[in-house]
């Protein structure tokens, strides 16, 4: 299976549920060839998970500052998903985004990414800040949120143009202006 | 046997097993006094140039620092526990696959370790506080242990020496259970850690004093090293050499001397005993990357392995002669392990300086000195601690309620309030029944016994932990603080990677290893340097004590060779 299928798959071609018979291992496996595929992509190409990029970009959208998809956001998430998280983590973070596909369906009976921006919104409202079980929308949602700010806050372009944390800071200073960097 | 043969080639006049913190030492004050020094390393060589990454931004990490999880699990279980072995310096770190210890059932102890040139010198705290005479009198006075064979004014002017080398920052505070040292300027406190010190000295005077951290980190250029720059992350290793480690300071000067062999990749198995003499001869070493069995002889032998592989090394040594292993007459070898309790303390925010913020990531925080038992006893517990903490303000890493546009521009621009936290690290009394052995079964990598570890923090300790929760979070209430918490993370033995006390020094040979040099009771030409000796803990950060307690062990060591005694 290719790079396509799956985000076929992850995407929202067809609906969430499509992969909830996989087996870890071929979940796995799914990832691995992904990554290995994807790994020298440059952050802002190809979109691996619409879901999934849809969210990060809501969280983190383009304002003055580059939103998260401009910064690769979606690519290190699936990179977390893929190779980092242990199955029982990626099952559950699943199952959480299907559990939110399943409440944009009963909602505007659509998936997520169709939704007009005020369901989209309205939907999130009811998981940002909430504490689900794992496995719940709300627990996803969190866990989607803390990896999109951690994936955009170690980003080239936000740390040396955004944040202009430099690297070697020369002097410390334990009351500098809260706004002079 | 005639000059150029293999033998000769493997004959010094000192042997140094270990390149760490003190093994760097003594390589270095053995050279330079016209020694012949072999310093064997078992880990691999380190180029700084290419091993330390301390500059590299997270992007061009693979998992942006959080780390090969997987690989870190599978490889390195126990090392990965500690804040230090993340996705840049995992490498400074053992894979404890190779290098197994066993414990006993309930009691478990972390063994944090690395092996490489340099050992842990490459990560370590950098903390460096003086011991005084209320921790080399405690044994004595309160029936604990052993009675030290040394006091303040016998390694005095070792502090000195190591800390002229070295370059210790901080604040002299003129208290006479933290003796001041050599400083060099001390890293500044924030506006939060000012608030805080300044209403810990109204409250309590001289009794309780928070002061700046003391550090081997340079803050002026010094001994031909750069100055710290604050990019924060030591952990990882400094191409500027600004913070002390063998691979900057030691081992370079020790090479000058063209004196010095290093051997990496050389895992000594145990030391070669010549019974008709009644001195160590050599040791036995598996070549780490071959497997071959090699044979290194010398005059003197320095074990600065650490406490714990020092210990096995005796343990190991065995011999029809030595059954108990080898300098171990007295039984002790292996026990009285100790490692600093800590993992508690108390968080508070400090209210106010929302227009302020710290600029540079500065690699040292405060300092409070023990205040208890020093001018009377405590009703719970014997001995003391001292804290250690810091303050400053989350940036886009707090949990904020929300997404969005506006919610980014929160993340970016605003800050959270300052937080400052104080961590107790309290003395952990010396006690027999805390040891190490060679497991019967398990081995390393290379065929070594591995060791077994049945260690537990005791009442004592508990009631230090206690105590730290209430003092620490009454100097926060001190300040004004509010939301203030208190913790204890229950953390084993061993976390705080100060283990010690496994070849202790004493006055009687009955019931300790080392004489007041460092100089095993039982054979002469045999210096243990490293945590090993540790007759007690106190609570202050030990690195500067093993490193000043070696340094003075090669003066005499050379001395008494120099006088034939050796």
């Amino acid at each position: 299976m290719h790079r396509r299928e799956l985000l076929r798959l992850l995407g929202g071609a067809v609906t969430l549920p499509a992969f909830a018979g996989l087996t870890p291992e071929r979940l796995l496996e799914l990832g691995r060839a992904t990554h290995a595929r994807g790994s020298t992509a440059s952050g802002t190409s190809g979109n691996p998970n619409e879901l999934i990029a849809a969210l990060a970009e809501l969280i983190l959208p383009e304002s003055e500052t580059p939103g998260a998809g401009a910064v690769g956001v979606p690519a290190f998430i699936e990179l977390i998903l893929t190779e980092w998280q242990s199955d029982e983590e990626r099952q559950q973070f699943v199952a959480g985004l299907e559990d939110i596909e399943r409440q944009s369906h009963a909602l505007g009976g659509t998936s997520f990414v169709a939704l007009g921006a005020d369901a989209q919104q309205r939907l999130l409202n009811t998981l940002d800040g909430t504490t689900g079980q794992p496995g719940s929308a709300a627990a996803s949602f969190a866990t989607l949120k803390s990896l999109t700010v951690y994936g955009y806050f170690t980003s080239e372009r936000i740390v040396t143009e955004v944040l202009r944390t430099p690297m070697i800071p020369g002097h410390y200073d334990g009351a500098a202006p809260l706004h002079s960097h | 046997m005639p000059p150029g043969t293999q033998r000769d080639k493997r004959s010094f006049d000192a042997i140094v097993v270990g390149s760490g913190i003190t093994g760097g030492w003594a390589a270095k004050e053995l050279a330079e006094r016209g020694l012949k020094v072999l310093v064997l390393e078992a880990g691999r060589s380190i180029t700084p140039a290419q091993d330390f990454v301390e500059h590299v931004p997270p992007w061009e990490m693979p998992y942006r620092g959080k780390g090969d999880r997987k690989t870190l699990q599978r490889d390195q279980a126990i090392q990965s526990e500690c804040y230090a072995c993340d996705e840049y310096s995992s490498k400074f770190f053992v894979s404890d696959l190779d290098n197994p210890y066993s414990t006993t059932a309930g009691k478990p102890f972390k063994w944090i370790r690395g092996r490489q040139v340099g050992g842990r010198s490459i990560t370590w705290g950098k903390q460096v506080y003086r011991w005084s005479d209320l921790d080399f009198t405690a044994n004595a006075r309160d029936g604990h242990g052993v009675d030290w064979p040394i006091r303040y004014e016998d390694i005095a002017p070792w502090y000195d020496y190591v800390e002229r080398v070295i370059g210790i920052c901080g604040q002299a505070e003129g208290l006479s259970q933290l003796p001041d040292g050599q400083f060099l300027p001390a890293m500044p406190l924030n506006c939060a850690e000012l608030k805080v010190r300044d209403a810990v000295a109204a409250r309590w005077g001289r009794e309780r004093v928070l002061t700046a951290g003391r550090a081997a980190i340079i803050t002026q250029d010094h001994g031909g090293r750069a100055a710290c720059h604050y990019c924060g992350p030591c952990e990882r290793g400094c191409i500027t050499g600004s913070y002390f480690n063998s691979l900057s300071v030691t081992l370079p000067a020790a090479a000058a001397t063209g004196r010095m062999t290093l051997r990496p990749n050389s895992v000594v198995e145990s030391l070669l005993y010549d019974s008709g003499r009644g001195r160590v001869s050599g040791v036995r070493v598996i070549d780490g990357l071959n497997g071959d069995s090699l044979e290194f002889h010398g005059r003197i032998i320095f074990l600065c392995a650490s406490a714990l592989e020092s210990a096995r090394l005796l343990l190991n040594s065995k011999s029809a002669q030595w059954p108990q292993g080898l300098a171990n007459g007295s039984g002790e070898v292996g026990h009285n392990l100790m490692d600093h309790c800590f993992g508690a303390g108390a968080h508070g925010t400090i209210p106010g300086m929302e227009d302020k913020v710290v600029y540079g990531r500065r690699p040292n925080g405060i300092y409070v000195a023990r205040f208890r038992n020093v001018s009377r006893a405590h009703p719970d517990f014997v001995r003391g601690y001292g804290f250690q903490g810091s303050a400053g303000r989350s940036g886009w890493d707090r949990p904020v309620p929300g997404y969005g546009a506006e919610w980014k521009r929160t993340l970016i621009e605003e800050r959270g309030p300052w937080r400052m936290g104080l961590g107790g690290w309290g003395e952990c009394l010396p006690n027999h029944n805390n040891f190490v052995a060679l497991d019967p079964e398990l081995k390393d990598r290379w065929g070594v016994p591995a060791l077994r570890i049945e260690c537990s923090f005791g009442a004592n300790e508990r009631a230090i932990l206690a105590d730290v929760q209430k003092t620490a979070a009454e100097m926060l209430d001190a300040a004004g603080a509010t939301d203030i918490s208190t913790y204890d993370d229950q953390l084993a033995p061993g976390f705080c990677i100060h283990e010690m006390g496994t070849a202790r020094m004493g006055l009687d040979p009955a019931t300790s290893v080392l004489n007041r040099w460092n100089q095993a009771h039982e054979i002469k030409n045999l210096f243990i340097t490293d945590g090993a000796c540790m007759a007690s803990s106190a609570n202050q950060n030990p690195s500067i004590t093993y490193m000043a307690l070696t340094a003075r062990a090669c003066d005499y060591a050379v001395g008494q060779m120099k006088r034939h005694a050796l």
